[in-house]
């Protein structure tokens, strides 16, 4: 097999802005994945770019403790160090009982769409969506749009990474997404 | 505090999130020696995204 060159997998990325500018004052619950993708420096620093944007128009970033688990479990080893650092600068939300009665009702309105579809989402999606409906207003930041799906949770905001690997245009899609509160209840109370 | 989980509805805070210190997220962000630049690492990752992307509902 041929050595992959670094040139060969990311060659150009552009950062398209989709209405991320119309977000103001919330707090945004960043969500494990868009920290992971910060162990590529090309993503890490477009990634960058959209935190700044965010927190220069007064929203707060905070992450679920659950998150922290999630990346220091899934990082590489080389790269623990700067992700401990990383998320300590980020508020920390505590996992509580009253999130986790969340990650519950949230599991079971999932349920009520697909039940297959429950066993290939980790309980800790739920726990952190618990949390972005736990602090009113809040907003979650992430890039696993399957989820956390529609009609479930809403889009706020889209930004799309795009970038060239193996002379291949592809595209990273991040959202920012609002539980929606009704629909949530109307499945998760449905006989 | 209430020592009993309920099931059955949600709950909420009214809180806000203390301000953000980006000047430091973006310092380790920023780092050099702070992820991969290429390689298999960087392959790694993009096939996470690859899955993600395939994954949607």
């Amino acid at each position: 097999m041929s050595q992959t060159k670094d040139e060969d997998l990311i060659q150009e990325v552009h950062l398209t802005d989709g209405q991320i500018n119309s977000l103001k004052n919330k707090s945004i619950i960043v969500d494990s994945c868009v920290l992971l993708y910060c162990e590529g420096q090309v993503f890490k620093s477009e990634i960058r770019k959209i935190l700044r944007t965010l927190v220069n128009n007064k929203n707060r970033l905070g992450i679920s403790l659950v998150s922290g688990f999630e990346v220091l479990s899934n990082s590489e080893i080389k790269f623990r160090k700067y992700f401990v650092k990383l998320l300590n600068y980020f508020k920390n939300i505590d996992v509580n009982r009253d999130i986790l009665s969340n990650g519950v009702v949230l599991y079971r309105s999932y349920g009520r769409i697909n039940i297959n579809y429950l066993k290939s989402i980790s309980p800790c999606d739920f726990i952190i969506g618990g949390t972005a409906i736990y602090l009113k207003d809040a907003v979650l930041f992430t890039g696993d749009r399957r989820h956390f799906p529609s009609p479930i949770w809403d889009i706020v905001a889209t930004v799309y990474i795009t970038y060239k690997s193996f002379e291949e245009y592809r595209i990273l899609n991040l959202y920012l997404l609002q539980p929606n509160i009704k629909i949530i209840n109307k499945l998760a109370n449905e006989k | 505090m209430d020592n009993t989980i309920c099931f059955d509805e949600l709950k909420f805070k009214e809180e806000k999130l203390p301000p953000t210190n980006i000047d430091q997220i973006v310092k380790i962000l920023d780092d050099k020696n702070f992820g991969v630049k290429g390689g298999k690492a960087l392959e790694k990752i993009i096939e996470r995204i690859k899955t993600d992307e395939s994954d949607k509902g």
